[in-house]
């Protein structure tokens, strides 16, 4: 297990993730990232509030970026 | 056991004097370490608990491994109240939030006493039935309210429950019962935080502005208080008279 901490940015601001969260690969700490933007997405669009967020950022316990998850990536598909 | 007109659990202090003398011989203490379950859903419930300090959530499990929790109870009331009344099959799972102890009493031997006492039978009807209301109140709020509004709501209950301004919560726990992802709860919590409501230190919460913590939550936080003090005759601040059953 290892550790993920969770950020989330916002222009200049970061919003830490002040505990994170033991998980087993970095791929499991992308998908819980892909679904923590939708539900940032999906909060704002139904509150119709502004989206304060550009991404979530994942981090290691060191506090190294791993990845992250640009909000529009979080976003579905239109298939035409 | 010391007498129970003095006990912190509401129930046993609210008992009348002859129900209290029935019941006072078959309790013994009981611990429960945070995160143990007292109950799963479907269990045979073999004790009825009298929550002293501590919260137990109820909690909704679903198959993929999530869960929801559907309300919680601390000194205001008891666990398992169902199970002497001929319902001793685990409708959802109890689980302690926060380290609870308190007393407990064996099923078998409530469902004999609530034979012999028609007042605590009502009693235990009317504990029975807050929680069926805080439940419903909780399943209309976790579909309708906002995460802010609902996080307020959550941590205004769980410090009247524990008498305290700081709570033994971590953000995974809080995002694990408002049935939400951890991003949502870091960004809430960090609102509060500006706002002053609260601090956040890891694995505590510590409410600082109860007030403006009031106005930010729905009206759910107000209306299971009020089913609390309808039915069982509690509330938060103690301030309610002690209600009895069937005065």
């Amino acid at each position: 297990m290892t550790g993920y901490y969770f950020h989330i940015k916002n222009g200049v601001d970061l919003i830490k993730d002040p505990e994170g969260t033991e998980l087993l690969t970095a791929d499991e700490a992308k998908s819980q990232a892909l679904k923590s933007a939708r539900e940032l997405w999906a909060d704002a669009i139904k509150s119709g509030r502004d989206l304060r967020a550009d991404a979530v950022v994942i981090a290691d316990e060191h506090g190294q970026t791993v990845t992250f998850v640009p909000m529009a990536e979080a976003l579905p598909e239109r298939p035409r | 056991v010391p007498l129970l007109s003095n006990s912190p659990n509401h129930f046993l202090a609210t008992l009348s004097p002859t129900d209290a003398d029935l019941v006072r011989p078959h309790l013994r203490p009981l611990h429960v370490p945070q995160g143990t379950f007292i109950f799963k859903a479907e269990d045979s419930i073999e004790r009825v608990y009298f929550p002293q300090i501590g919260v137990i959530s109820l909690i909704v499990g679903l198959t993929s491994g999530q869960f929801v929790e559907a309300g919680m109870l601390g000194r205001n009331g008891v666990i398992g109240a169902g199970a002497p009344l001929d319902g001793a099959i685990a409708l959802n799972s109890a689980i302690a939030q926060v380290e609870s102890s308190g007393l407990a009493a064996d099923t078998a031997v409530m469902k004999r006493l609530v034979r012999e006492s028609e007042t605590l039978r009502i009693s235990l009807v009317r504990h029975e039935q807050v929680v069926s209301a805080h439940t419903q109140q909780v399943a209309a709020c976790n579909a309708l309210h906002e995460l802010e509004e609902r996080l307020s709501r959550w941590l205004l209950q769980t410090r009247d429950l524990l008498k305290t301004d700081t709570l033994p919560l971590t953000q995974e726990f809080l995002s694990q019962m408002l049935g939400v992802q951890r991003s949502s709860v870091t960004l809430v919590a960090r609102k509060l935080q500006e706002g002053g409501l609260i601090r956040y230190r890891r694995g505590h919460i510590q409410v600082l502005d109860v007030e403006a913590l009031q106005d930010s939550c729905c009206e759910c936080y107000t209306a299971i208080n009020a089913h609390f003090r309808r039915l069982v005759g509690w509330s938060p601040d103690g301030a309610v008279g002690e209600q009895r059953a069937g005065t």
